[in-house]
């Protein structure tokens, strides 16, 4: 099959959004598909510049076909437009305006999917709060499949995006709160619809350390764990993700934050709140933070940075945590959570993001906080290393029946054949 | 059937094989059936739900009545129970109302409404023709006793009121659908209004609560900015004042450096290495906080930066002077994001022309300008080899940095 995923910005440099999510589906899928994936060759979303070269590419396995994007409506008149259409009586040409200034705008990506939407089988759109998607949809809609990426925001309230859901033959959710947010709040029940989500293909088993003096840090296959009980003691679970340990000397238990270090995702609350954990408590578990750090972080002895890892040195890192704490509130995808509960650690959610909320409890793999208090009272909670056992176990489970990336494929398939028929 | 225990020893590691203890058994004594186990086994046993109730209850213990969202929304559906009486609301109405809401107006005219007058001769019909016949006969002689046009005539004044009721029964009746439609209408944007305003309501408490928790966070910020600036102001020490600090940094409780204590000498010359090992990849440049003043004060987070440059955790042992150095690094760049956590990852060679492989975006706080898995792996500046790990096995007791404000 041949599918375009149509994104404003595509590129590895993006670590949220539908963006990434789109990279994400693009890669897994080029390799069983044919994927067009049709962008702008814009990077930043505040200006929609045109920063990349226009024409054909290919990223990490995915064809990409890059258009130029048309001039933007001055931006100085957004905020207020915004805020006279959140407040105020809106009318449908006041939200396409709105809509217009949010932008990107190709009129180049758009004339080639009207050429060209007949050769593809499916025109996949990521992303609902822009323009190419609004008018992207009503070139095909028999043959259109949006993934809206919803977040609850006071523009979720125009009527348009209940008009523009209803246009497409298919829509797909990274998570059921996506979906009940879509039925609930907007008041759009689509003819096809499915939850997709993202897949996490767990690590390969390492047989760490390479020295044999030490058994208890070997890390056994998952069937022989299965089997033999007697390797899943103690021993066993303290030399979880030994080489991160290692390298950055953490010996006792620590929770571990994996994403960019930033005020707006919550990284400043979830300190806090770690501040009065460790105020409570006389043992020393400490906080790793890994990723880049975009704030300043503050001056505690709990307190480390890993920086910047690579994808096998983070999944390792998220097996040596004793848990994870995932603080994101608009973390649609919640990957990190999903990865942490791919090598069986345990997480704590922020209860704002209802995805996370609903991994946590369907997976029955990690608890969630919604002020200080529970903050410190599921940290406290999870130090019982038998409950971490438990709760890891059935992470593992959990991503091995719904979230490995054939899981996720087949889903996507299964919403596109409906399109196709 | 049970699994082949020695096929999976087989596949084992080799040092698995001098295992002592009950492994040394060999795998025929265990019992067979640990492998499959029922699929929902693990989640039956965990009720995170349940948990999260148990934590709040104990949270609400300690702070009096807390109600909790749920309790809130049974206490509200209480209240509107009592409201809608069944005894004097009637429970099929919503139902109905929905109904009606998608109907036209029945504004047929009943039986009653015929077009038929009633004259005199209507007075003397009837089926039988010699009934009628006496009638007939007998007319005038009913004349004389009273007159029938009188009659006749409040009967079509009663017929003309009849017929007017109806057609005010028939509008009236329509308007009443047309607005029960409204109300539906009206009813069912207001419920799902009031859904979104709880979701609304809900997302706002949880924000409120983020909010409260960053701002408890900046004014410890500030205040252990403006504790640093008052400390270093009348200090008045020159920049190159020798300082000593700990090697061994106490554990969080005995958190306060000992700027006085000398090192042992074993200690000094680890750290000695290790601060020569900093000091190759740090910046040149003196060192200040934001008022230009130098800050030990955020020393620690200094050294937390080097480490998210890729350095390792273990520099705890870096004296204040070293600290204080790297400190201008923090305060100058302390919303900006340093230049090792941007660092790009190589060139893809199977992906030539790739922009995102080629250039990388100017760092911009409120962009996703990296992502963690795509970025090159930061070397530290001594990776654990598994020979060297006995090592630094024995090197763990000085984990944590000390606190320096």
């Amino acid at each position: 099959m041949k599918f375009a995923f149509i994104t404003p910005r595509y590129g590895a440099e993006f670590s949220a959004g539908a963006e990434h999510a789109c990279r994400l589906l693009a890669e897994q899928i080029a390799k069983r598909h044919d994927v067009d994936v049709l962008t702008t060759t814009s990077r930043d979303a505040a200006t929609w510049k045109n920063e990349y070269s226009e024409g054909s590419d290919r990223v990490r396995g995915a064809f990409v076909r890059r258009f130029a994007v048309g001039t933007m409506p001055e931006r100085s008149a957004f905020a207020e437009l915004s805020r006279r259409l959140r407040e105020g009586p809106r009318s449908r040409p006041d939200e396409l305006s709105w809509l217009r200034h949010v932008g990107p705008w190709s009129s180049g990506l758009l004339e080639h999917i009207k050429r060209q939407h007949r050769s593809y089988d499916a025109l996949v759109f990521f992303g609902l709060w822009h323009p190419l998607t609004v008018s992207g949809l009503e070139i095909a809609p028999e043959r259109s499949v949006v993934f809206p990426h919803l977040h609850l925001r006071p523009e979720l309230r125009f009527d348009l995006w209940a008009d523009v859901l209803t246009i497409p033959r298919a829509v797909g959710y990274f998570s059921n709160s996506e979906r009940r947010l879509v039925h609930s709040y907007v008041g759009v029940a689509p003819q096809y619809e499915e939850v997709i989500g993202i897949g996490v293909d767990p690590p390969p088993q390492q047989t760490y350390p390479r020295h044999q003096q030490d058994p208890a840090d070997v890390i056994t296959t998952d069937d022989d764990s299965a089997t033999d009980e007697d390797a899943l003691d103690g021993s066993y679970l303290s030399g979880r993700g030994v080489p991160f340990r290692r390298r950055h000397r953490l010996y006792d238990n620590f929770a571990l934050y994996g994403g960019r270090v930033e005020p707006h995702n919550g990284c400043e609350e979830m300190l806090e709140y770690f501040d009065s954990f460790a105020a409570s408590r006389t043992d020393d578990m400490g906080l790793v933070l890994m990723g880049v750090k975009m704030m300043t972080v503050p001056d505690a002895p709990y307190l480390r940075l890993a920086g910047v890892l690579p994808d096998r040195e983070r999944m390792t890192a998220y097996e040596a945590a004793a848990v994870t704490i995932a603080p994101d509130a608009d973390d649609l995808l919640s990957q990190s959570l999903l990865e942490s509960l791919a090598v069986g650690t345990p997480v704590l959610a922020n209860a704002s993001n209802e995805a996370a909320v609903e991994h946590c409890r369907r997976a029955n793999a990690g608890l969630y906080y919604s002020n200080r208090e529970e903050f410190v009272g599921a940290l406290t909670v999870l130090r019982t290393p038998a409950l971490r056992e438990r709760m890891g176990e059935n992470g593992r489970r959990y991503i091995r029946h719904h979230h490995q990336w054939d899981a996720v494929i087949g889903r996507f398939e299964r919403l596109v054949g409906k399109v196709r028929r | 059937m049970p699994p082949d225990h020695n096929q999976q020893h087989s596949r084992r590691p080799h040092y698995h094989r001098g295992r002592r203890g009950p492994d040394r058994r060999g795998g025929d004594r265990r019992p067979p059936q640990t492998q499959q186990q029922p699929e929902t086994s693990g989640r039956d046993q965990l009720d995170i739900e349940q948990m999260m109730r148990e934590i709040r209850s104990r949270i609400s213990e300690r702070h009096g009545i807390d109600l909790s969202p749920q309790q809130i929304q049974e206490l509200a559906a209480r209240r509107l129970e009592a409201i809608l009486d069944p005894r004097t609301i009637k429970p099929s109405l919503m139902d109905e109302l929905r109904r009606a809401a998608g109907l036209p107006a029945d504004t047929t005219p009943s039986d009653t409404e015929s077009e038929d007058t009633i004259d005199e001769s209507t007075l003397y019909q009837s089926d039988s023709g010699f009934l009628r016949g006496i009638r007939r006969l007998l007319n005038p002689l009913l004349k004389l006793f009273f007159n029938p046009v009188a009659i006749v005539n409040a009967l079509n004044v009663q017929a003309r009121r009849a017929k007017a009721s109806a057609a005010r029964e028939a509008e009236q009746r329509r308007r009443q659908t047309e607005w029960n439609a409204l109300h539906f209408e009206i009813l069912r944007r207001l419920v799902t209004d009031i859904a979104r305003v709880e979701i609304d309501n809900e997302h706002l408490a949880h924000r409120v609560e983020s909010l409260s928790a960053r701002v408890d966070f900046n004014d410890r910020r500030v205040r252990g900015l403006e504790h640093t600036q008052h400390q270093s102001r009348p200090s008045g020490r020159p920049p190159d004042a020798p300082v000593v600090s700990s090697p061994t940094p106490p554990a969080r409780e005995e958190a306060a450096p000992s700027t006085t204590e000398p090192a042992s000498p074993d200690t000094s010359s680890e750290s000695n290495r290790r601060r020569r090992r900093r000091r190759r990849g740090r910046r040149s440049g003196q060192p200040r906080d934001m008022s230009g003043v130098p800050a030990p004060g955020l020393a620690g987070t200094a050294a937390v930066d080097q480490s998210a440059e890729g350095d390792e955790f273990g520099d705890d042992d870096a004296t204040s002077e070293d600290l204080t150095n790297d400190m201008g690094v923090t305060s100058t760049m302390a919303d900006q994001p340093t230049v090792g956590d941007f660092e790009p990852s190589p060139p893809d060679p199977f992906e030539p022309s790739s922009p995102s492989s080629r250039e990388f975006p100017s760092p911009r706080p409120e962009e996703p300008i990296q992502v963690a898995s795509q970025m090159e792996p930061v070397a530290p500046a001594s990776e654990s080899s598994p020979a060297s790990a006995p090592v630094e096995q024995a090197e763990r007791p000085e984990p944590i940095p000390p606190e320096q404000s």
